[in-house]
C-alpha cells in the first residue's frame, strides 16, 4: 500500500490500556496560562521514566472555560488507576496552584472519580472554602496571591496510550519536515495528546536490553547507524527515523490521529511508514496501519 | 401561560380563610385524573375539604402543573416537592416551596413572608418580590436552606437566607436587613443594595454585593481588594437564570469583608468595587 508514493508497511501499532483524566487550567492571561500548562505537563513524556504522560489537548477560548478566562485542556495518563490520583494531585498542587492567577477544573464526566481538590484543600489550613454549584463542588484555597479554585473531584476513565507510527526517511531533513507536518495535522484533534517534545520521539525503544538492569533500550532495528551490526528493519537508503506517539481517551481518537498523521507525513523524501509493536504480545490495543485507510475499522481491542 | 400538555388548577377562593394545600405539587398531582385530583384533601380553615370544592381542575397533559387564580391565602404550595415543574401564576400564600427537595417552581408573582424555608434542593424562580424570612430557618430550626437555587427578580425582605447551610440565593433587586444572618455556608448574591446588618452572626458562607452596601456591621473587618475567580463561575450560572449580570462584574475587583467576629468569623461579604 502506498500514499504519495510512500510505502505503508503492513504492520500494526501496539498500544496499551491506561487510565486517563482531562482537566482544564485557566489563568488571567496567556502568559500565566502557558506557564501553568507547560509546568503541569512538563517531564511527562513516557510512563517509563516520568510516571505519567501528559500534554495540552488544546487551548480554550474564554467562552469555553468555566470561569470565562483563557484555558488549556490537559490530558494526563498513567498505567494504573492507583497512580493517577497521586500524579494529578502532585502536578496540580505543585505546578498549577503555585502559578499566579490559575484555577483548575475537572472537564471529564467520568463515571469514576478521584479526589483532587478534596486533597489539596488541606493546604488552606482550615481557611479553605467549599462552593457547590450545579452539582459541582469547588474548593477555594487561600494563597498569597489571592485564591486558588479547584474542582473537588476529577473524572477518570480507561484510555489508550502508545498509539504510534514511525516515519522512515532518506535523511534527517526529510524526516524532520515530515514529522512536523504530521504533528501539525494531529495536534488539534480532540481527545488525544502527543506527549513527547514537539510531538515527536527520536529515541524509540525496544523492550529489554543487553544490560540486565535496564527494562528498555534503544530500538536497534531502527537505528540507521547500526545497520550492519544488528538485524536492521530499515530499507537500504534510509538515513533517519522519527516516531509519533499518540495517547488518547479512546481507540477511535487514537486511530483517527494516526490516520491523519500518516497521511500528512507521506511527503517527498519519506520512504516508509511503519509502526512499533511487540508482536502483539504486550499491548491491549492493536492499530493496523492498512486498516486505517478504509479496509476495516481500526483500533480493535484484542 | 400555555395550558398545552399541562394540568391546570385554578383557585375559586373568594374569602380570606387560609387554605393549606401541600398536595399542590407536580410529583403528587401529575399523572392523576381530574377526578382523582379533585378528590384530594386540603385544609380550609380547620376543615378537611376536597380540593375540587375550592379549585377547578383541567388536565391536558402531565408535562407541568400550573396553579393560578387568587392564591394569597393558599399556603404550602410545593411543600416538600420532589420533582417536576410547577408554574404559579399569581401571588401565593406563605410556605411555598418549604422543604423542597427537587424540581422547579416558577412564580409569576411575588412571595409573602416565610417562603422556601428549609429548602433542600431544586430551583425556585420568582419573577416578583419576596417577603421576610425568605429561604430562612423555620422557628426552632438551627439550619435554614440546605441546598438548591432560589432566584428573586425583585427585592426580598428581612433575614433572607437566615441560618443558610448550603445552596444559592440570587436577588435581582435589593435585599432587606439582616440578609444572611446566622449563615453557616452557601452563597447569597445581591444585585441591588444590600441593606443594613447583612451577615449578622454568620459563621461561614458568602454574600456577594454587586449593587452596594447600606451599612456593614462593625463585627466585619476589611481583608483586601481582589478578584475572586469563583464569582465568574457563579455569574455564568446566574446569567442563564435571567439575573441582571453585568459584563463588568466578570472582570471586576471586590473588597472582601470577613466576619461576623461575634461568631466563628469565617464568613465573607464580597463588595463589588465600581470603577
Amino acid at each position: 500500500m502506498r500514499i504519495n508514493n510512500v510505502e505503508i508497511i503492513d504492520t500494526f501499532a501496539e498500544a496499551f490500556g491506561m487510565w486517563g483524566s482531562r482537566f482544564c487550567v485557566t489563568a488571567a492571561d496567556e502568559h500565566w496560562l502557558n506557564a501553568a500548562a507547560g509546568s503541569v505537563t512538563g517531564f511527562a513524556t513516557s510512563v517509563i521514566g516520568c510516571g505519567c504522560e501528559a500534554g495540552v489537548e488544546r487551548f480554550l477560548a474564554p467562552e469555553e472555560t468555566p470561569d470565562g478566562r483563557p484555558g488549556a485542556s490537559v490530558l494526563l495518563f498513567t498505567p494504573s488507576k492507583k497512580s493517577i490520583a497521586k500524579q494529578i494531585i502532585g502536578r496540580v498542587g505543585q505546578a498549577v496552584m503555585t502559578c499566579p492567577t490559575t484555577a483548575c477544573y475537572d472537564t471529564l464526566e467520568g463515571v469514576e472519580r478521584i479526589g483532587v481538590g478534596s486533597g489539596l484543600r488541606y493546604f488552606g489550613d482550615t481557611f479553605q472554602v467549599s462552593k457547590m454549584l450545579d452539582g459541582h463542588r469547588y474548593w477555594r484555597i487561600p494563597v498569597m496571591e489571592g485564591e486558588f479554585v479547584v474542582s473537588d473531584t476529577f473524572g477518570i476513565q480507561k484510555c489508550v496510550g502508545g498509539g504510534n507510527f514511525l516515519i522512515v526517511a532518506r535523511d534527517s531533513e526529510s524526516v524532520l519536515r515530515a514529522s512536523r507536518e504530521a504533528v501539525e495535522a494531529v495536534r488539534d484533534l480532540p481527545g488525544i495528546i502527543l506527549p513527547f517534545p514537539g510531538g515527536v520521539v527520536r529515541s524509540g525503544s525496544q523492550v529489554g536490553s543487553k544490560y540486565a538492569f535496564l527494562p528498555a533500550s534503544t530500538n536497534v532495528s531502527y537505528c540507521p547507524t547500526l545497520r550492519g551490526l544488528v538485524d536492521s528493519a530499515l530499507p537500504e537508503d534510509a538515513g533517519s527515523v522519527l516516531e509519533i506517539v499518540i495517547d488518547g481517551l479512546d481507540d477511535d481518537s487514537v486511530a483517527e490521529a494516526m490516520r491523519k498523521g500518516i497521511e500528512a507525513a507521506c511527503i517527498d523524501g519519506v520512504l516508509q511508514i511503519t509502526a512499533g509493536n511487540y508482536g502483539g504480545s504486550l499491548g491491549d490495543h492493536i492499530f493496523r496501519l492498512h486498516d486505517m485507510f478504509g479496509r476495516k475499522p481500526a483500533g480493535d481491542e484484542k | 401561560m400555555s395550558e398545552k400538555n399541562a394540568t391546570v388548577i385554578e383557585s375559586r377562593i373568594k374569602d380570606t380563610i387560609p387554605v393549606e394545600a401541600p398536595c399542590l405539587r407536580p410529583d403528587t398531582i401529575l399523572g392523576k385524573t381530574e377526578k382523582e385530583i379533585a378528590d384530594m384533601t386540603v385544609l380550609a380553615g380547620n376543615c378537611k375539604t376536597p380540593l375540587g370544592e375550592l379549585f377547578s381542575v383541567r388536565r391536558s397533559g402531565d408535562e407541568r402543573l400550573v396553579v393560578r387564580g387568587p392564591l394569597e391565602h393558599v399556603k404550602r404550595i410545593g411543600q416538600e416537592m420532589n420533582g417536576g415543574t410547577m408554574i404559579v401564576e399569581g401571588d401565593p400564600g406563605m410556605h411555598l416551596g418549604e422543604k423542597m427537595i427537587d424540581g422547579e417552581i416558577r412564580v409569576i408573582g411575588s412571595l409573602p413572608d416565610w417562603c422556601c424555608c428549609n429548602m433542600n434542593g431544586g430551583l425556585v424562580r420568582v419573577e416578583g418580590n419576596a417577603g421576610n424570612m425568605t429561604a430562612a430557618a423555620l422557628p426552632g430550626e438551627s439550619r435554614g436552606m440546605r441546598g438548591g437555587i432560589l432566584t428573586v427578580s425583585g427585592d426580598t425582605g428581612a433575614r433572607t437566607g437566615d441560618a443558610m447551610r448550603r445552596g444559592l440565593i440570587a436577588i435581582g433587586g435589593n435585599a432587606g436587613e439582616f440578609a444572611g444572618s446566622r449563615m453557616v455556608a452557601g452563597t447569597i448574591a445581591v444585585f441591588g443594595r444590600l441593606s443594613r446588618r447583612a451577615g449578622g452572626g454568620m459563621k461561614r458562607g458568602s454574600i456577594l454585593a454587586f449593587g452596594g452596601i447600606d451599612e456593614l456591621l462593625p463585627s466585619f473587618s476589611r481583608a483586601c481588594r481582589y478578584r475572586p475567580v469563583f464569582i465568574d463561575i457563579y455569574l455564568r450560572c446566574l446569567e442563564t437564570l435571567g439575573l441582571p449580570v453585568d459584563a463588568s462584574f466578570m472582570r471586576g475587583l471586590f473588597t472582601r469583608w470577613t466576619g461576623d467576629c461575634t461568631s466563628l468569623g469565617k464568613g465573607e461579604i464580597l463588595q463589588y468595587e465600581t470603577a
